[in-house]
């Protein structure tokens, strides 16, 4: 009996101490937020009045640092029932709205009217957030709150019950942040965007769309299976399984048009017997039997006895890499096993492709002389916002790398770079 | 096969490669737009701690949901954040996370899959397991599909 009690007496200490380093933990992420946030809004609002491109290229970039670090301290923060993700939301778009701005700037363009009312707009949350967290710290330190307290309520892991949440005010609050539309990954129209591919198309019956799947697939129709049908989307699709031969196909089918989304085949593949210029004509043939024409091989990677190879549209001379498609063909007897088209059917439309304003030469004087230069393409490459910029694209080693190189193929701006790694199972770009 | 042939010659002396498909993330350092080795491995073992029995879509949709969460802005902006924010993921907070993954497991399989696009939740951010989420504010989630026994919300 006594040994039981001083066990647990032992384990009772052993929980509080573990319970408080922990706390301790969440307590420093909290405090490191304040200060971060604290910096963030002083940084926006002199931001305001910036006018020089130096110096609001140097408040943008203290900015990131701020809000990516205040991001990484949320994050560590136990989450409410409700999350915080409206915040989050805030602390991206800030660090992201303010670093466009800058590099506008860089490449002579002004800050707009409009622009300036949305940094206002910013700077006014800003310090909403700081006085919210100043509250909370109040609260902290008086031992009103103790954050990554379990409640009665509370199910598996560390959660708040919804009215303890500290945050959830906050959460409110920024519930009318207007939303911010920009050249970054973070805008708010990359959410909203609708798929180019089925612009006009009608919409099909579960019937009709089950029967172009198989006949997409190669499949019986009489085996086809509905297994549902997405809802809330910008990409609305039915669901379908069947079996093929030996391979189970989960597939989905757009409602709007019949294009096949995506489907995964599972089968035991046996000895490899095509190597990947095999598969990739296989891959080839199977997009232009099913309407799919102009499509440029580009990346691979061979993994268990399947191959995935990526496809890009080409218009003319351009590759538009927007436009994606992955195959992916079993190496035994290749069969296709497999297609992702996601970016196809969000991109791909006819491109009216002005011609470059810049000559090759001209563009090759602006990649650095250290790249030694194997060859050069026009392509048409998506920025984070997912507007397309036509580049010239340089492919060349430095050291004992391979890059590629994208000139803006107008103004000459190098928009991006690219390393690339060979390996056994396919070349990567990183 | 004179037509075979010469695609193949092509190939072989043309390496043009696709990087869209390797830009998961929007940000600007070379180091985090790597599928690094332990990517995989923690996407594995989150996987495997939450979907383990799941058809293989499932499981694809499961590590898609992490993926998409990194895209976010309202989420971290790495693999890791995201998988470890507190409270996130059952399978982090009751140690699921790490149990050894099956030698005959599709989950590595299934990640692969997830980073090279595929994506059965339909953009999910969200997922739960209607019979056994005690958090009553996940139900408020627009449903996008259910794939076996998890429902997947935006």
């Amino acid at each position: 009996m006594t040994v039981l009690a001083v066990f647990g007496i032992y384990e009772f200490y052993s929980a509080k101490a573990y319970r408080q380093g922990l706390e301790d933990s969440y307590n420093r992420a909290f405090f490191e937020l304040t200060d971060y946030v604290d910096d963030i809004d002083t940084l926006l609002s002199k931001s305001m009045l910036a006018t020089s491109a130096s110096e609001m290229a140097s408040l943008s970039q203290e900015l990131s640092v701020q809000t990516t670090a205040a991001k990484s301290c949320l994050a560590q923060i136990p989450q409410a029932e409700i999350s915080l993700e409206k915040t989050e939301k805030f602390l991206a778009q800030v660090g992201d709205y303010t670093h466009t701005l800058s590099q506008n700037i860089i490449n002579n363009k002004s800050i707009t009217e409009e622009e300036y009312e949305s940094l206002s707009a910013l700077g006014t949350y800003a310090a909403e957030l700081n006085n919210s967290l100043a509250n909370i710290s109040k609260r902290v330190y008086s031992g009103e709150i103790h954050l990554g307290r379990k409640t009665k309520t509370g199910g598996s892991g560390v959660v708040y019950a919804a009215s303890d949440d500290p945050f959830s005010d906050i959460e409110k609050r920024l519930g009318e942040f207007p939303s911010l539309i920009y050249d970054g990954p973070f805008s708010e129209h990359i959410e909203n965007m609708k798929p180019k591919l089925l612009e006009g198309k009608r919409e099909l019956s579960q019937e009709d769309a089950s029967k172009k799947l198989a006949d997409f697939l190669g499949a019986e129709p009489a085996f086809m299976k509905f297994t549902g049908e997405t809802q809330n989307s910008n990409l609305p699709t039915y669901m379908f399984r069947v079996m093929r031969g030996r391979t189970e196909i989960s597939a989905a089918i757009s409602k709007q048009g019949g294009y096949t989304v995506y489907f995964l085949g599972t089968r035991r593949i046996r000895e490899e017997k095509l190597n990947v210029e095999e598969a990739t004509e296989k891959a080839k043939r199977f997009l232009e039997k099913n309407g799919i024409n102009d499509m440029k091989e580009s990346y691979y990677e061979k993994k268990d006895g399947v191959a995935t190879v990526n496809f890009a549209y080409k218009q003319n001379n351009v590759v538009c890499y927007s436009d994606l498609i992955k195959v992916k063909v079993a190496l035994d007897n290749g069969e296709i096993i497999g297609m992702e088209s996601y970016g196809y059917i969000m991109n791909h439309t006819v491109r009216d492709i002005k011609t470059p304003l810049l000559s090759k030469q001209d563009a090759k004087n602006k990649v650095s002389r250290k790249l030694s230069i194997d060859a050069v393409n026009l392509a048409l490459i998506p920025k984070d916002s997912k507007r397309e910029v036509l580049c010239y694209e340089f492919k060349g080693t430095f050291g004992d790398r391979n890059f590629l190189i994208y000139i803006n193929a107008d103004t000459g701006v190098e928009e991006d770079i690219q390393i690339l790694v060979e390996s056994p199972d396919g070349i990567l770009t990183i | 096969m004179k037509k075979i042939r010469t695609t193949a010659v092509i190939l072989a002396a043309v390496t043009i490669v696709s990087f869209a498909v390797v830009k998961l993330l929007p940000t600007k350092t070379v180091a985090e737009t790597q599928r690094s080795a332990s990517d995989i491995q923690l996407l594995a073992r989150c996987v495997n701690g939450e979907a383990r029995g799941e058809v293989y879509e499932g499981q694809v949709a499961v590590a898609a949901v992490i993926l998409n969460r990194v895209r976010h802005p309202s989420f971290p902006n790495t693999i890791s954040g995201v998988i470890y924010q507190p409270g996130a993921f059952t399978a982090v907070a009751d140690g699921q996370i790490n149990e050894p993954i099956e030698p005959n497991s599709t989950v590595y399989k299934a990640c692969e899959d997830a980073m090279n696009g595929w994506d059965p939740s339909g953009g999910a951010i969200y997922y739960f397991n209607p019979e056994t989420a005690t958090n009553k504010w996940i139900w408020s989630r627009p449903l996008i599909i259910q794939i076996g026994r998890h429902r997947f919300c935006k």
